[in-house]
């Protein structure tokens, strides 16, 4: 089953969504809602608590006028109460979105919330992740401009939201960014197209009083881009800098962060290759100094890896370590020509990928009460400490018109210690083969079944299985059942056999789904197993839950 | 291309600008603080509590109209006497700062009464123009500054609270050896009602009675008796430690006491023995209210 339609069963439970435009002389308005409501019950097998208001409900509705170079919406949110595995400072209604836009020739004029990034986020990105809870929108002023052809610089001051507050801090920031085949017309033609560009952005918190160290007030990040392409040659380096930014999150130490970028890909038909690396050392940024989790985070940074949709491929899913990573990914993607001996009738995909973090190479300094620059970084350098490993095999293939499938294997090493914080376990080694296959009953109707498997060497994790049946009926109607059991046991060092956590209990769920134009009406009932839930290399924790789950999507 | 430097010029200063770098994170240890443990413990004699209010002036020697604060406040502590504790904290470069003031003598203001405590306090409480005045630091608010109080209203302000009864007593023992300069001062505090939070204990070095230049009213003058002057925090912090936190119950009470090397000179001003005094107020560390103060001569 893909995660995508499991996180939907997981997280939330009703997704409605409508959305209609309505043109007239006057402008346009549009809209779009979405509800998801979970009745929850109890189970102390799987570690479900009893929820008070049996009920909890995520909603939200944005409403968005446009004319001509103008804009304006607001987003009104509802949590009566938040779901489980939301902070329960979403509590309560609020409108924590609103903006005015307009555009005056090369000029554009953003008054009031919204979202921006600079180069590849390494040292500001602000966005929403409905799914995490994450929502750092800017609440300010933020001014775009191009002076000239292919010449694009933005201006941005504001403070973070923070649930239905917002963040202490004051972040003030530029980018610039020149198209250099746009800019000069000389090398308008030229196969070669280079992009530049660097960016600034500094948070000012004021400094607590009677602390134990001098904080500085204002933190600045810096950054540098260049962007290549040539053909079907891409090649993207970013380079960012940030000055002394003790936190909680490096234990307040005064070293400064730095974080390197690299992207590479080559494509050509029926063939690609991509190479990325990144290195982060104490790049976690934030606009107070003193936050936590997902809140206010200023940087962003990807993990380089696979976004499994596949829930057991997924089940431990990597996060990127601000604080200290070196990482790397790569992928060879070939497509088999028709009519060749592995090609088939149809063509087959294959697809290979391994990616992998550490942690970086550091020498520990011993100037806690000195200049606390905590330690030294050999710049690049691995360190010795497995973060996570991923090596994927997925090959996609078509046997007839009625038939394909999808065959993937995974070789996972997660350190569990590290990325979820479960200190003193040892990381994780499974194995993970999954087939999914998709019969077509009609030109409307298919039958989709998916067997998956994981083994490891943990009791903790223990042995799952995974099997899934999904029936389409027509363009409007879907229904599916799953169940996840695990069946792992395992020995301890003394010969004892033990069971996995969540040994011998099954997980099943049922869902069932309704769509028509922009509407869509889905209910599910099941068991959900605690576990975290990542997108994009943030994660949010995921509680267990039992229980039936409406969502409603709908637009206007 | 003028504008191209211009715009150029800007962005590096707004970068340069926007950024703290911090060499040395640890605040720097105030030199004079001695070893209290060989501090012998005083005994404690029962007095009865008196209302007594901090009242800080916030003054500059080059502040034209700040002698006329000065003056209002000494009637005030006359009016209101034993219940005014008042404190003179020197800030801002513009009105406390060295440097020649235009038309006086040359030299005359050579001496700075600021410390890095009045500095802190001034940073706090966004202090930016003189002369100002805070009363028990009422009404504390970042934005508002509400804290802060004009002359216009301070006679009022005393007199809504003087006589409501103190929360805390606070009684000061100063020891002061003659020969090692070592000053040991114990001060005893006790809630006299309920209370919940946290609340610090603030001690500092006060002198009074300095004469020294002052622009008073356009005029430079030689002689100023300069009082209650703000010299330096006994604490090692400006801002004190928690004495209690919590739920605190009536009658709870503690003896803290401190160590100080009382130095010949602070800041090139010399430390003239019989002009020192020891100021400890209580506050409320959630809403900076100072719930009582007190004020003891260090020589008898």
């Amino acid at each position: 089953m893909k995660l995508l339609n499991f996180s939907l069963v997981v997280s939330v439970i009703s997704f409605l969504n409508i959305s209609k435009t309505y043109a007239q002389s006057t402008g346009e308005i549009h809209g779009n809602f979405q509800s998801d409501v979970q009745y929850y019950i109890p189970d102390s097998a799987i570690g479900a608590d009893t929820i008070p208001e049996k009920m909890l409900m995520n909603a939200f509705a944005n409403i968005i006028y446009t004319k001509d170079k103008f804009s304006a919406g607001a987003r009104f949110e509802s949590y009566h109460n938040a779901l489980l595995g939301f902070d329960p400072r979403y509590t309560g209604n609020g409108i924590p979105y609103r903006y005015i836009t307009y555009k005056a020739d090369e000029l554009e004029v953003t008054v009031g919330h919204y979202y921006e990034q600079f180069g590849n986020g390494l040292i500001f990105r602000t966005y929403e992740e409905r799914g995490l809870g994450l929502d750092n929108a800017m609440d300010g002023v933020r001014v775009k401009y191009e002076p000239c052809k292919g010449v694009y610089l933005k201006g941005i001051v504001g403070k973070q939201r923070l649930y239905f507050t917002e963040g202490e801090g004051i972040l003030r920031g530029f980018d610039g960014e020149m198209q250099i085949n746009e800019t000069f017309k000389k090398l308008a033609e030229k196969k070669t197209q280079v992009i530049v560009g660097g960016s600034f952005l500094s948070k000012f918190q004021k400094k607590p009083n009677n602390a134990q160290y001098i904080f500085p007030e204002n933190v600045g990040a810096s950054a540098g881009r260049i962007h290549i392409i040539r053909g079907g040659f891409r090649l993207t380096t970013e380079y960012a800098e940030k000055i002394n930014d003790p936190s909680n999150d490096n234990g307040n130490i005064f070293k400064k962060g730095q974080a390197i970028l690299f992207m590479s890909s080559y494509a050509k038909k029926g063939f690609s290759l991509t190479f990325n690396a990144k290195h982060l050392d104490n790049m976690t940024f934030r606009s107070d100094r003193n936050a936590l989790t997902n809140d206010l985070l200023i940087s962003y940074s990807p993990a380089l890896c696979i976004q499994h949709t596949y829930l057991l491929a997924a089940l431990y899913p990597y996060a990127s370590q601000s604080l200290g990573e070196t990482s790397f990914q790569s992928e060879v993607a070939y497509k088999f020509k028709k009519g060749t001996t592995l090609g088939g009738k149809y063509g087959t995909d294959i697809k290979i990928n391994y990616s992998g973090a550490n942690s970086i190479d550091t020498t520990h300094l011993n100037d806690i009460n000195g200049r606390r620059m905590g330690y030294k970084t050999n710049f690049w350098g691995i360190g010795n400490q497995t973060y996570f490993r991923d090596f994927v095999v997925e090959i996609n293939k078509k046997f007839s018109k009625k038939i394909k499938t999808t065959l993937l294997y995974s070789n996972q090493n997660f350190n569990i210690a590290v990325v979820q914080g479960k200190h003193g376990k040892p990381n994780i080694l499974s194995n993970i083969i999954i087939a999914d296959v998709t019969y077509m009953l009609a030109s409307d109707r298919a039958l989709r079944v998916e067997l998956q498997s994981l083994t490891s060497n943990d009791h903790y994790v223990g042995d799952w299985a995974v099997a899934l049946l999904e029936v389409t009926l027509g363009t409007h109607w879907y229904v599916a059942v799953f169940d996840q059991y695990n069946y792992g046991e395992y020995t301890d060092e003394a010969g004892h056999k033990t069971n996995a956590d969540y040994n011998k209990i099954h997980f099943f769920n049922a869902s069932a789904g309704y769509i028509k134009n922009a509407n869509r009406i889905s209910l599910s009932y099941g068991k959900q197993r605690a576990g975290v839930f990542c997108v994009g290399g943030v994660c949010r924790t995921v509680p267990a839950s039992n229980g039936l789950t409406l969502s409603i999507t709908s637009s206007f | 291309m003028k504008e191209k430097k211009l715009y150029t010029a800007i962005a590096f200063a707004i970068i340069l600008g926007s950024c703290d770098y911090i060499s040395d994170p640890i605040p720097p240890i105030n030199e004079n603080l001695g070893d209290a443990s060989s501090c012998a413990t005083p005994t404690f004699t029962t007095v009865a509590p008196v209302k007594k209010i901090l009242f800080e002036d916030y003054t500059g020697h080059k502040c034209t109209n700040c002698p006329n604060a000065a003056r209002l406040l000494h009637d005030i502590d006359t009016a209101n006497h034993g219940h005014i504790i008042p404190l003179a904290v020197h800030v801002t470069q513009l009105y406390a700062g060295t440097g020649p003031a235009s038309g006086a003598q040359a030299g005359s203001y050579s001496y700075d009464f600021r410390t890095s405590a009045g500095n802190e306090y001034a940073d706090v409480f966004k202090i930016a123009s003189l002369p100002n005045g805070m009363i028990n630091r009422l009404n504390f608010h970042e934005t508002n500054l509400t804290h802060q109080k004009g002359a216009n209203v301070w006679t009022n302000t005393i007199a809504n609270i003087v006589n409501q009864p103190p929360k805390v007593s606070i009684q000061i023992i100063n020891d002061f050896n003659s020969s090692s300069k070592k000053l040991c001062t114990h001060i005893k505090t006790e809630f006299l009602t309920p209370n919940t939070g946290t609340f610090n204990l603030v001690v500092l070095l006060v002198q009074d009675s300095i004469e020294a230049w002052q622009l008073d009213l356009g005029t430079h003058n030689e002689h100023y008796i300069h009082r209650h002057v703000l010299r330096a925090s006994i604490t090692p912090s400006e801002w004190g430690d928690a004495i209690a936190n919590g739920n605190i119950p009536m009658s709870y009470n503690k003896i803290t006491k401190f160590a100080y090397n009382i130095p010949d000179y602070i800041s090139n001003i010399a430390v003239n023995m019989p002009q020192m005094h020891v100021v400890a107020y209580v506050y409320d560390a959630a809403t900076y209210e100072v719930l009582q103060a007190e004020d003891e001569k260090i020589l008898p």
